[in-house]
């Protein structure tokens, strides 16, 4: 009977406290302890649902990649995507730059740049192509260290 | 004799053994320092390329190429930095990128000059000149000067952070001016933040 009560009581705080989210536009995106509580997103679950996204390795998830020619002609990437974690997570990402014959093109500005995705939320990044002769890419990614 | 032997060849083993390891300066996955390191370097520099590229400012109109020096890039911080450690892997993006063309004939400091520009008209000015193939001599009113100028600071801020921890601030500044209006056409500073124990110096 106790037993019965306490899940009874358990289930109902989870509603009264995740009782006042509305979906809002998804382009802004609010943080958790900001917004109104949701049930993956509560002062109970949020236990639970943390060692749930750590043990499912939960991480980022590649969206859209767009690029296109800005004013100078030359070559530029966007890279979007979300963080399913709910911690922030850290990567590294580093972009070669190819040109019409598929080789890459030698530069300085070729190496690891960092990225900070939020938990649970979008992040973005951009690329510019070293010079007019780029005409694809190739995007790699690591662990942040440090 | 037999002693001084063995520890003869003890030694000789035991400096063999001292490791020493190539640093993969393409995937480095060492330790961060407080002091600035290479891969701050190639950050600050990749993320002034990128920006500079982007905008947009070097592509003239009218096809042509900008004639670009390096001016005085000043080091803020508490370390001994050679300021061509940037300037020179921008220099370098830039030109390739098709849009500038670097003079040598006037910089900010003297690694931005080649000397030999001025020494050759030096030589044509005096007596020896005599001896070298006029043709072969630059003439006077050759050189092109520069339409635009790269400057800039790197300043160091360091702040107590807690008991233990200190927080180091790097900000890398540069500008790009117009030389004949004095109009800045381009600037960007990049931030590269460090925290660590108090004991770790970052000079």
């Amino acid at each position: 009977m106790k037993k019965c009560l306490l899940m009874m009581f358990f289930a109902g705080s989870v509603f009264v406290f995740a009782g006042c989210y509305k979906p809002h536009d998804k382009r802004v995106s609010v943080a958790a302890g900001v917004r109104s509580d949701t049930i993956e997103n509560n002062i109970i679950t949020r236990p639970f649902i943390g060692a749930y996204s750590l043990l499912a390795g939960e991480g980022i998830d590649i969206k859209d990649v767009r690029s296109w020619r800005n004013t100078a002609g030359i070559m530029e990437v966007q890279v979007s995507g979300h963080n399913r974690a709910v911690y922030t997570k850290q990567f590294e990402y580093r972009v070669e730059w190819l040109n019409d014959k598929g080789m890459r093109i030698e530069a300085q500005q070729t190496v690891w740049l960092r990225v900070s995705a939020k938990a649970m939320s979008d992040f973005s990044f951009t690329a510019t192509a070293p010079s007019r002769d780029a005409v694809d890419f190739k995007i790699n990614t690591r662990k942040a260290k440090g | 004799m037999k002693k001084l032997t063995l520890l003869f060849i003890a030694m000789t083993f035991a400096v063999g053994c001292e490791k020493v390891t190539k640093i993969d300066t393409t995937n480095d996955a060492g330790k961060q320092v407080m002091a600035l390191d290479y891969r701050d370097f190639d950050q600050a520099a990749s993320e002034m390329i990128q920006s500079l590229l982007s905008s947009g400012v070097l592509a003239r109109q009218d096809g042509g190429k900008y004639v670009l020096t390096t001016g005085v890039i000043t080091n803020d911080t508490m370390q001994r930095i050679d300021t061509d450690l940037l300037s020179a892997k921008i220099e370098e993006d830039i030109s390739n990128s098709g849009q500038v063309v670097m003079t040598s004939a006037v910089g900010g400091k003297d690694s931005n000059r080649d000397s030999m520009v001025n020494d050759l008209r030096d030589v044509r000015d005096s007596a020896k000149g005599d001896e070298f193939k006029q043709d072969t001599m630059p003439s006077k009113g050759t050189l092109i000067a520069p339409d635009l100028s790269l400057s800039g600071k790197i300043y160091q801020n360091n702040l107590r952070y807690d008991k233990k921890n200190q927080q180091v601030e790097y900000y890398f500044q540069l500008k790009i001016t117009d030389l004949k209006s004095g109009l800045r056409f381009w600037q960007k500073e990049v931030l590269i933040g460090k925290r660590g124990s108090n004991k770790t110096v970052a000079w």
